[in-house]
């Protein structure tokens, strides 16, 4: 039996321990649950610490002190050392009495994220997807009716469902037959995505199952059986 | 009677219902035949009307867990990268990513296409470069607009970029033709905002089910050229590129199973009526 082999059986046994779950909750699903929870935690943390801790944090501080592959010691790298030193505060929660240093790294990521996100995100996610919305009346091709009905749509919708989340007026009347169209709208979107989420977990089955039946049940469990008789 | 009994139809019926929708066809390998949408078309023709020697990086933003749906668009679309000539470099922004750029190139560059005799033409340092994975989302994308070698340095053999010939001549965002993000979470959005707004480079994206609803107004404003749709797109993106592999065999499986689904969602509703018509017609 080669480790290929064994890998296999184990990743079906996984995989039928957790489909077990449909019937009912069971011993089975709690130990894959909790190996795949345990193992993703762990790859995550020594992945994460060898390809950013390791490189940024502790290679330059060696380079610095003691020298890296024989080399001797560089003058340090602050801009390396300044981040590094600000990240080690986040553990000052565990000491008593010095929980409010983690504020420091905080306000600093909280500030940089601010500032380099805000105008990014407002220019990218929001002025141009409203420019997307009326800039294509302006072309030529608007002009043809279905493109025309197109647009509109658009335009209509992003309006209606805009006014469905405006809370500072009563939605009454004109206001709230608009926000109702904007309901419509927006159900139209949630099925969209339903539909979509159907297609994501339904494709994971099938990946699932093609790996039971092709490359499990038939070579090695049928296999198995077959080899007595002189098959497979 | 028999209203009765399906409205309190234990769930585990439908269950089995999908399970036996799925198994079936897949022993019994059943394919349909895939028509393209225009948005998988549109990566497929900027693909197209690329130069040999262009520079594309496709980048990882999914793990295992995604692979079912993104697997089939990222082997299609490297297959059509290699086929034009095009330096690919891949880079990981998920930390489970790795080992897919690995199989993705791998699974490639070994198929008959690109190989004579069981050796590949199609190699490391010359054709492609695979950075692997560094740790920061948007900090990646912020540091690398400026200079992709000096922030990389060396690919995942421990080779300098700039020694190599797939990276001669590329310095920021402004030599990069194309930038494909394969993401099953937020790695699209990064791209956009710290990518193409500020630095305008072209981009594409390949996205799961889950998440595809929202990245169609990017499509339509022109900050995405192309977009694949879960396992649909990598269907689509095998047919154009004639190299039918997992994708197709999925997405005709899905047929299935999407015809069953709307059955029950028809049925569902059909009994929900009933029921209200029965007790008198409800409150609304």
């Amino acid at each position: 039996m080669t480790w290929e082999t064994i890998g296999v059986w184990i990743a079906a046994f996984l995989t039928l321990c957790l489909y077990s779950f449909l019937y009912k909750d069971n011993p089975f699903y709690k130990f894959a649950e909790h190996l795949f929870v345990g193992m993703s935690q762990g790859y995550w943390i020594v992945y994460s610490y060898f390809n950013g801790l390791w490189p940024y944090g502790i290679v330059p501080l060696q380079r610095a002190t003691v020298g890296v592959d024989g080399e001797p010691a560089q003058p340090i790298e602050f801009i390396v050392l300044i981040p590094f030193l600000i990240g080690l505060l986040f553990f000052a929660r565990f000491w008593a009495g010095k929980g409010w240093l983690t504020r420091l790294p905080l306000s600093f990521l909280f500030g940089a994220a601010a500032g380099i996100a805000i105008p990014l995100t407002l220019g990218s996610q929001i002025f141009q997807q409203m420019y997307a919305t009326i800039e294509p009346y302006s072309k030529e091709s608007a002009r043809q009716l279905w493109p025309m009905v197109n647009l509109s749509i658009v335009l209509i919708g992003t309006l209606a469902a805009l006014t469905y989340f405006f809370f500072s007026i009563e939605h009454k009347g004109s206001v709230g037959a608009v926000s109702r169209l904007g309901i419509w709208f927006l159900m139209v979107g949630f099925g969209s995505a339903f539909g979509n989420t159907v297609m994501n977990r339904v494709t994971l089955l099938i990946q699932r199952v093609e790996f039971l039946v092709n490359d499990w049940f038939t070579p090695h469990v049928i296999g198995l059986f077959m080899a007595p008789l002189g098959g497979g | 009677m028999i209203l009765e009994r399906l409205q309190q139809l234990d769930r585990r019926w439908v269950f089995l219902l999908v399970a036996l929708f799925v198994i079936l066809p897949t022993i019994f390998s059943v394919t349909f035949p895939v028509p393209v949408s225009p948005s998988t078309q549109s990566v497929y023709d900027k693909i197209e009307s690329l130069n040999e020697n262009d520079f594309v990086i496709l980048s990882f933003g999914y793990g295992p867990s995604s692979m079912a749906e993104l697997q089939p668009q990222v082997e299609a679309v490297l297959r059509h990268c290699f086929r034009k000539k095009l330096r690919v470099m891949m880079m990981a922004l998920n930390a489970d990513a790795p080992p897919l750029v690995v199989q993705t190139v791998e699974k490639v560059q070994s198929s008959d296409e690109f190989s004579d005799n069981g050796v590949s033409r199609i190699k490391p340092g010359e054709h492609y470069v695979d950075v692997g994975y560094r740790v920061g989302y948007s900090l990646v994308i912020l540091r690398m607009a400026g200079n992709i070698p000096g922030f990389f340095e060396t690919d995942t053999r421990g080779e300098s970029l700039e020694a190599l010939p797939a990276m001669e001549g590329i310095s920021t965002f402004a030599d990069v033709s194309l930038v494909i993000d394969f993401a099953a979470g937020d790695t699209v959005d990064y791209w956009i905002v710290y990518g193409h707004e500020p630095h305008g480079v072209p981009l594409a994206a390949g996205v799961t089910g889950v998440i595809v609803s929202q990245m169609y107004p990017f499509l339509d404003s022109g900050q995405l050229q192309g977009l694949l749709s879960g396992a649909l797109g990598g269907a689509e993106y095998e047919a154009l590129v004639n190299a039918p592999g997992d994708g197709m065999k999925r997405v005709s499986v899905l047929s299935f199973a999407h015809f069953l689904v709307i059955g029950l969602v028809v049925l569902g509703n059909a009994l929900y009526l009933m029921r209200r018509r029965e007790e008198g017609g409800g409150d609304s």
